[in-house]
């Protein structure tokens, strides 16, 4: 495989954004013709950023772009898409309220301009055969399940010929299930000859799937090797590849210092919750947390969790029963972007969002703009979070420190009661872990209320354990070593 | 006996009196569709209808009018897709209403002498014995000017391009999803400016309608309102191009029925109308985002779409 010429080559890609911020510094990467090559890093290493320049989104403020050889440039998605480059990304891009073939007709050439739609219909049935990749043509987007989305994206990006297909993160929102399909349907197209580019931060997939790696650290190529060359043994390569994403040793078992019990700072009593639709998304559950002790909610997403925390956090009415807190609750939402933080304000104003009533920040009329800005750049030092400055608009932090950036805000609080919603979730490896170190601190102060998707989170973290069902919450002490097996059982319900 | 005349009447007036409100929606339908709120409706019907009287009357040429508003109202339209499209900034509100207040204040001003003065040319009446023929409804059709019959073929012809042509699919992707289709190659900038450009076009004519065929004649505000309904219709069909088509005949007999009944009804309940369509479809479009999505709201209306923004 590596005798073939290279069908796409990036030279010394740069990318600087807002004049500071370095998302790409002169990389490298070469892809050839029946290869799955994995681009591994951390949050906001740059991998979607060079997938972006190479699909014609951005364009590079330096290097140069080859297709069999031969210097191209990008001005436009249309012309990354002519030349064969096709991108799946990772917040899929269809149009919701149309069809699976309107969405797949939109821009795309050689149709005819009168009934466009009947040639797609036709089409589809090729994708069928050919890769197992079967869909409803009208069937609407917002009908679909999220796998089924993935399936009309790459269809889309086929039907124009892509032979260098780039799919950003492609299995963060699939079941193990559709990863399989999915990972079978790639196999085919790599045995027809098609470059794949694989964007992902999960380190065991890579090892699965792709014939060559390389890893980008803070926009620069930490390491590229074919997937073969790295230990067989499973968890030493996984170890290692950590080390080369974020530079140091990841420990992924969490040491957890004894803390003392203190009191209830939240009491739930037999609580019960309305959904938007009217019926009951909690059933009279009970709970209490201590300060010093991590209590954690965990289940399969939409059985109750988020009306639970929502009625906690004040911002749903409570139907029946009761919930009292004592002090002060700090949140760290599930949306960063939107409930946790204000995209368009600066970082100093983000940092001090939930307590800007305090004197330190404000006197009686006008906002204490000098101590803000003075304390934003305390959170910064504090909490290492990768910024151009505490003026730079939120938005433009990546996922992990922006989630760094609304931790320290709600640790700094010294509230009584922590409420973490999914803290980690698309997280690197880096972040998880400061995340996870930050909360356990906590707990000297607080009692904490995590909510997580991720079991293996709460496993480790959590002194007990709630597990959601349709409602109704039964409760698990630690220490959980021989207790997984039920708790994963209560949590389909059985 | 009477009532029938009174019906025949009634929807031979509908007839008349909705085609302007027939262009000026179907204009609206396309701009809203591909993401871009235009508020400046009436601006450019009142500046196609000056535009419109002032041509016809200076060369006699009726068609020469209807161009001329046609120039007028397009060219009004490219200020505010520049706005709205390419500066990027989230002013189309604005942009829209300070369209219709200068093409209102810009006529007032120059219309002064034109006032009053009669115009001679008007645009053909097209008699069709086929649709003359049918019995009983026949004679809503005597009478009629080209412009009525030209825009319900409009009607057709755009709802055919919206919804079973490629076309269609880029110009509701590019209201639904820019992003999405900016991603599949589709110039959104350009569909948008088309769009807009149709929207002040045919704004244009409906007003030209109205100097030259209508009322073959100036007065100063002479729209009276009608690009509010306009984009009140616009939201009342669904942003389909055949509701339009109905939405628009209703309102033109409500028009009607309301000279009409003026012994019985209080006229000015009827002026009330443009204004109380449009809050209500100000209420309808600033809704929760399920009841948008329910009703057909293009999602990405009102917002300026920028590729580079994170």
């Amino acid at each position: 495989m590596k005798n073939s010429n290279p069908i796409l080559s990036m030279r010394n890609i740069t990318k600087i954004f807002s004049g500071k911020v370095r998302a790409n510094d002169a990389v490298n990467l070469d892809v050839h013709p029946g290869e799955i090559h994995a681009l591994l890093g951390e949050n906001g290493a740059g991998k979607t950023t060079l997938m972006n320049i190479l699909s014609g989104y951005y364009r590079a403020d330096e290097g140069e772009i080859f297709m069999h050889g031969k210097p191209v440039l990008f001005k436009s998605p249309r012309q990354a898409i002519e030349n064969g480059i096709g991108m799946v990304h990772q917040h899929f891009m269809l149009v919701p309220q149309h069809t699976v073939a309107e969405n797949i007709a939109l821009g795309l050439k050689g149709l005819p301009f009168v009934f466009p739609l009947r040639i797609i219909e036709g089409r589809l049935r090729e994708f069928v055969s050919k890769y197992d990749l079967s869909i409803e043509p009208g069937a609407r987007i917002w009908q679909l399940s999220v796998g089924e989305r993935q399936k009309v994206e790459i269809i889309k990006v086929l039907i124009r010929g892509a032979r260098v297909l780039i799919l950003d993160e492609p299995t963060s929102v699939l079941t193990p299930e559709e990863i399989d399909r999915l990972f079978r349907i790639l196999k085919k197209m790599k045995a027809e000859g098609k470059a794949i580019i694989f964007i992902t931060h999960k380190l065991g997939e890579v090892l699965e799937i792709s014939d060559y790696i390389t890893i980008l650290r803070k926009g620069r190529v930490a390491a590229s090797l074919p997937s073969s060359a790295i230990a067989q043994k499973e968890e030493k390569a996984k170890a290692e590849l950590a080390l080369k994403m974020v530079g140091r040793e990841v420990i992924l078992d969490v040491k957890k210092k004894h803390v003392n019990l203190g009191d209830a700072v939240l009491e739930v009593k037999d609580l019960l919750i309305l959904n938007d639709r009217g019926s009951e998304a909690v059933k009279g559950i009970s709970f209490s947390v201590r300060r010093g002790e991590i209590f954690g909610i965990v289940g399969v997403a939409g059985n109750g969790q988020g009306p639970l925390v929502e009625a906690i956090t004040g911002h749903r009415p409570i139907s029946g029963g009761g919930c009292t807190v004592t002090g002060e609750i700090g949140y760290i939402p599930e949306d960063r972007l939107n409930m946790g933080s204000v995209p368009d304000l600066t970082i100093a104003e983000n940092s001090i969002l939930t307590q800007y009533r305090n004197s330190c920040f404000s006197g009686h009329l006008f906002l204490n703009l000098p101590s803000i800005q003075e304390w934003a750049k305390k959170l910064i030092a504090m909490f290492n979070i990768m910024a151009s400055g505490v003026n730079t608009p939120a938005k433009q932090l990546s996922g992990g420190n922006l989630q760094r950036l609304i931790l320290a805000r709600e640790l700094s609080r010294n509230s009584s009661l922590l409420i973490a919603e999914q803290p980690t979730h698309g997280l690197d490896v880096g972040s998880i872990e400061y995340v996870w170190k930050s909360i356990l601190e906590q707990r000297k102060n607080a009692g904490i209320l995590l909510v997580s998707g991720d079991l293996s989170e709460a496993l480790a973290l959590c002194d007990r354990i709630g597990v959601m069902y349709h409602g109704k919450v039964t409760i698990f002490t630690g220490p959980f070593s021989n207790k997984i097996e039920k708790i994963g059982l209560k949590m389909i319900g059985m | 006996m009477e009532l029938q005349t009174f019906i025949i009447d009634t929807l031979s007036r509908a007839l008349a009196y909705g085609t302007p409100l027939l262009l000026g929606t179907l204009g609206e339908i396309y701009c809203e569709r591909s993401g871009v709120l235009n508020l400046g409706v009436e601006g450019m019907m009142i500046l196609g209808a000056f535009a419109g009287f002032v041509t016809t009357y200076a060369t006699g040429n009726p068609f020469l009018g209807v161009l001329a508003a046609a120039i007028v109202g397009g060219s009004a339209s490219m200020i505010h897709a520049f706005f709205s499209i390419t500066i990027k900034t989230n002013i189309q509100v604005v942009s829209g209403l300070a369209i219709t207040f200068f093409g209102l204040g810009l006529t007032g001003v120059l219309g002064r002498g034109w006032e009053g003065k009669p115009l001679d040319a008007s645009l053909p009446i097209i008699g069709s014995p086929f649709l003359e023929s049918i019995p009983v409804l026949g004679p809503i059709f005597s009478g009629q000017s080209v412009l009525v019959y030209i825009s319900i073929g409009l009607a057709l012809i755009l709802w055919f391009i919206l919804f079973k042509t490629s076309w269609g699919i880029s110009i509701r992707s590019a209201g639904e999803d820019p992003e999405a289709a900016d991603a599949l190659g589709v110039n959104t900038s350009l569909v948008r400016y088309l769009c807009v450009l149709t929207g002040g076009v045919l704004a244009g004519i409906g007003g030209a309608y109205l100097s030259i065929d209508y009322r073959p004649s100036w007065t100063q505000g002479m729209t009276v309102g009608m690009g509010w309904i306009v984009i009140a219709l616009t939201i009342f069909s669904f942003w389909n191009p055949l509701a339009a088509l109905i939405g628009s005949y209703l309102f033109g007999s409500l028009f009607y029925l309301s000279f009409k009944l003026q012994p019985y009804l209080a006229p000015e309940l009827l002026m009330i109308m443009p204004y109380l369509t449009t809050i209500l479809a100000l209420v309808l479009l600033n809704c929760s985002k399920t009841f948008r999505r329910r009703l057909g709201v293009p999602a990405a209306l009102g917002l300026p779409y920028n590729r580079e923004e994170k």
